[in-house]
């Protein structure tokens, strides 16, 4: 088949042509983001990790917590003494690494939305209420949200974890506490500067109420740099749970999780270089791949903050 | 500026009292038994001493006597004993505190003695494959998770070349008088070469490990930094006077640059307690990171309500000491406010 041609009108699947709709604003998005190269390398990067993810049960060659004990501390295939049944090698008690691995990748998701969506929902609408109604209530929020700005985050996830007991849902908790504030500073920032902008007042003069206000003429309008932020809490939300589990203070044992993984190989640190390598190396290209996303993010939605 | 200080010590203040409340009610929270809690050594006491010790610790007194007690109690340096060592928990705190101290000092030293240069690099080389290179490293840099960068190094530099030591501070063949609680100083002070040397050696890789993130936020904070400054009219006026490149980038950007970039390296303080208290456990530093996490794994309340106590009131104040920095080194923030 030939080029298409472009001028051909587009249809969209309702029927209207597309021409008459406004390029919308997630596709000029889109457009952007699509050019910055590292970018969508993190984004392909993070979609084969929700893939591996999803399918974990379905794809992974063994079960996480099978232990083949005959098959303990077994190096990758490509090693001296390897097999092509443990790609990956095994760790100390004979459980095949890269199906641990890939069931790990599920935690990384789960923290990472939990704590994001949790901390950006209350952060969004708190920082939302303080810079819409101001007064009082702002001042309230705002200390408040200072208070817990200056409290060391990782105090907090102790304190948290020291009360409920040590497990990956109490560390949630925590992180999404610690984040809760940029959020809200963020937020209220972007607020105070949409509100004063004409459609926002013309749609006041036309009789809206404050929560179509807040919702639809000024929140929209403040999202992007939220939205660039939330990319940041999501990765270091990744790093800071899996950092306590390798405490012992988040995820337990015997849960794929990587931080606890990396606990667990610790003592097999000089005998076995794959049990360390391995978990790690999963951590770190997640949280890569999600910082180069950000930074795409940022560079395409909120071009005052790109790099220079 | 008198305004400005006055808004921070506010929010330090409230801060600490928030804290001050968090860990009291830390113990009061935790269902169970608080007796238990606090004495985990006295399983089978008898009614008696149970009796005397709810005294003791105040238990039968309203709520806010007990509050009052415990802030009276702090400010008599009293934090309670540790319920394993049976040891004070105020001076357990300063028996570990120094070495956390030191290696967060060697940690920003070497994140800006090679952060600053590699970001100013890049900002003149903007555009070119230098550039793109170096702020790649560091996001990867920015991206690591440290407890695991530092079981790599170990893997690498302690058991494949066997160049470091794997863990603690000095080796057990040197003993030098804790003078200052900083084992460089102290072995320095003893004349001991040798000693200075292994504690040099047991020092790199935790530093290392440490410094790789405030490594890659200096980089790419100097390189934004620097890359606005060298736009500005006063660059280009000194270009124009016909003064070396190097006096232009030197003298006139990278001190210009360089106060955003000390606003970074306060906000680096709390992330550097958290890397540390990673960093130590893996390399099994006696600081207060192995300290505390050792107490909340074990239980240990009185050591986990006073070692967080503590280590919020340093973080505060170190928080507060870099607000009046800024006031000081830019002009613009005491102008703005608390805010």
């Amino acid at each position: 088949m030939t080029a298409k041609d472009t001028r051909e009108p587009i249809v969209s699947s309702s029927g209207e042509p597309v021409a008459l709709m406004q390029a919308g604003p997630l596709r000029e998005f889109w457009l952007l983001f699509r050019k910055n190269l590292s970018a969508m390398v993190g984004l392909t990067i993070l979609l084969v990790f929700l893939f591996v993810a999803v399918f974990a049960d379905l794809i992974a060659p063994h079960s996480p917590i099978m232990q083949f004990r005959q098959h303990s501390l077994q190096p990758p295939v490509w090693q001296d003494g390897g097999s092509a049944r443990f790609l990956l090698g095994t760790d100390a008690v004979g459980r095949d690494l890269l199906s641990r691995l890939m069931h790990g990748s599920r935690f990384s998701f789960y923290v990472g939305f939990c704590v994001l969506t949790l901390s950006l929902t209350l952060g969004v609408a708190l920082g939302l209420v303080a810079g819409y109604f101001r007064g009082w209530l702002e001042e309230i929020i705002m200390r408040l949200s200072d208070i817990l700005w200056s409290f060391p985050s990782l105090l907090l996830a102790f304190v948290v974890v020291a009360v409920l007991g040590p497990s990956l849902t109490n560390a949630m908790i925590a992180i999404a506490l610690a984040y809760l504030p940029e959020f809200i500073r963020i937020t209220r920032g972007q607020v105070l500067v949409v509100a004063n902008r004409n459609y926002v007042i013309a749609s006041r003069m036309a009789g809206a109420g404050p929560l179509r206000l807040m919702f639809t003429a000024i929140l929209p309008n403040c999202l992007a740099p939220v939205i660039v932020h939330a990319s940041l809490v999501f990765s270091s939300a990744i790093l800071a749970a899996a950092g306590l589990s390798f405490l012992g203070l988040g995820a337990q044992p015997p849960a794929p999780e990587w931080g606890a993984m990396l606990a667990e190989s610790r003592e097999f640190i000089l005998r076995a270089w794959w049990v360390v390598a391995f978990p790690g190396l999963a951590i770190l290209i997640m949280v890569l791949a999600v910082n180069f996303i950000g930074d795409g993010l940022r560079d395409a939605l909120d071009p005052r903050l790109s790099r220079a | 500026m008198l305004r400005y200080l006055a808004g921070r010590a506010a929010v330090a203040f409230f801060t600490l009292l928030g804290v001050s409340l968090a860990t009291f009610f830390l113990i009061r929270l935790i269902p169970g038994d608080p007796i238990l809690l606090l004495m985990p050594a006295e399983r089978e006491i008898s009614e008696e001493r149970y009796q005397q010790l709810i005294i003791q610790f105040g238990f039968d007194r309203p709520l806010w006597e007990q509050y009052f007690r415990y802030i009276a109690g702090l400010f008599s340096g009293d934090l309670g004993i540790s319920a394993f060592t049976r040891q004070p928990v105020l001076s357990e705190f300063m028996s570990y505190f120094p070495a956390t101290i030191e290696l967060a000092l060697t940690a920003t030293c070497f994140g800006l003695l090679l952060g600053v240069p590699a970001g100013m690099i890049a900002a003149l080389a903007r555009g070119t494959a230098i550039d793109l290179g170096l702020m790649s490293a560091a996001l990867v840099g920015f991206s690591m998770p440290v407890f695991w960068w530092g079981m790599i190094l170990i893997t690498f530099f302690s058991g494949y070349l066997g160049w470091t030591p794997v863990s603690g501070r000095i080796s057990v063949l040197y003993f030098p008088t804790p003078t200052t609680g900083f084992m460089l100083a102290d072995t320095l002070l003893g004349g001991d070469l040798r000693a200075f040397w292994s504690a040099l050696n047991h020092l790199i890789l935790p530093t290392v490990t440490l410094g790789i993130i405030p490594l890659a936020i200096f980089a790419r904070q100097t390189r934004s930094a620097m890359a606005e400054v060298l736009n500005e009219d006063y660059v280009r006026t000194a270009r124009a006077k016909g003064l070396s490149e190097f006096r232009v980038v030197v003298v006139h950007a990278l001190r210009n640059a360089l106060i955003p970039v000390t606003t970074v390296v306060g906000l680096t303080m709390g992330g550097l307690l958290a890397g540390a208290i990673l960093t130590e456990t893996v390399f099994a530093w006696p600081g207060i990171g192995t300290w505390i996490v050792k107490a909340i794994l074990s239980r240990d309340y009185q050591v986990i309500q006073g070692g967080i106590l503590l280590i919020a009131l340093v973080l505060i104040l170190v928080n507060f000491a870099v607000d009046v920095l800024y006031g000081v080194l830019d002009p613009r923030i005491r102008a703005g406010g608390a805010s």
